[in-house]
């Protein structure tokens, strides 16, 4: 009978973590959906950076990029979870970004400045590690 | 007397119902907030911050205090020692149920 209980406690324990294990998951959700809405982000401003250099578009372009990272960041600190290994793969995504971005300024604004044939491609490549990250993400 | 039941491995600290949900919670998560926890393990806020003194006394979970806004935020975060703890927990615990399947290991010590 004993024995019995400990099965049974030991069962219900093991569901209990699985059960909460999935809460976590549903709850974490936000973050390939932030992924996306980043990616999208980077793949419209990229290339603007490139072919909208003149004064003042050049100033309403980041004036809009500050904002949206100020909006993107407090919508990241307001959520209530993170994922295991969410930190880490971000960190992956976001460092895989800034070697592209990098390479496409320093090359670009020296060579292809308002050339749209290298902006525009750039743009996707900016873009793509952000896209892979939700993708794998929801594949998770 | 020690033998080799499974059930010896369990750890007192973990073993608590809440503090097993509340180890749970945050082992499938980087970090939680307080908030989150609490609603997600269904109990109070001094009840949470009662249980949570114990685990982070054990050296289990951390507390991270931050800001939303203006806000305080409170977040909480397994250590390396409570998630190495808590996987033993858990795998006594699988064993156990492992040995209902194995009616020849049932014996009382």
């Amino acid at each position: 009978m004993e024995h019995s209980q400990h099965w049974a406690d030991a069962a219900n324990a093991v569901d209990r973590a699985d059960r909460l294990a999935r809460t976590v998951a549903e709850r974490s959700a936000w973050y390939p959906r932030f992924l996306l809405v980043f990616g999208v982000a980077v793949l419209i401003v990229t290339p603007l950076w490139g072919l909208l250099t003149s004064g003042t578009r050049s100033v309403v372009l980041n004036l809009a990029w500050v904002a949206f990272i100020v909006g993107i960041t407090w919508y990241v600190r307001r959520q209530g979870v993170a994922a295991r290994g969410t930190t880490r793969r971000y960190l992956w995504v976001i460092a895989a970004w800034a070697v592209i971005y990098a390479v496409v300024l320093t090359v670009g604004l020296a060579l292809f400045a308002h050339n749209p044939a290298w902006w525009i491609p750039s743009g996707l490549a900016a873009a793509a590690p952000f896209f892979v990250g939700a993708y794998r993400e929801q594949r998770r | 007397m020690t033998t080799g039941h499974p059930r010896h491995e369990l750890d007192d600290v973990i073993h608590a119902p809440v503090r097993f949900s509340i180890m749970a919670t945050l082992m499938a998560a980087d970090k939680a907030a307080f908030s989150f926890v609490r609603d997600t393990v269904e109990v109070s806020d001094s009840v949470l911050s009662r249980q949570v003194a114990t685990l982070e006394t054990a050296g289990y979970v951390k507390s991270i205090k931050g800001y939303v806004g203006k806000r305080p935020r409170t977040w909480l975060a397994l250590t390396p020692a409570g998630r190495a703890a808590f996987d033993a927990h858990l795998a006594a615990l699988r064993a156990i149920t492992a040995m209902a399947t194995a009616p020849d290991s049932h014996q009382s010590p």
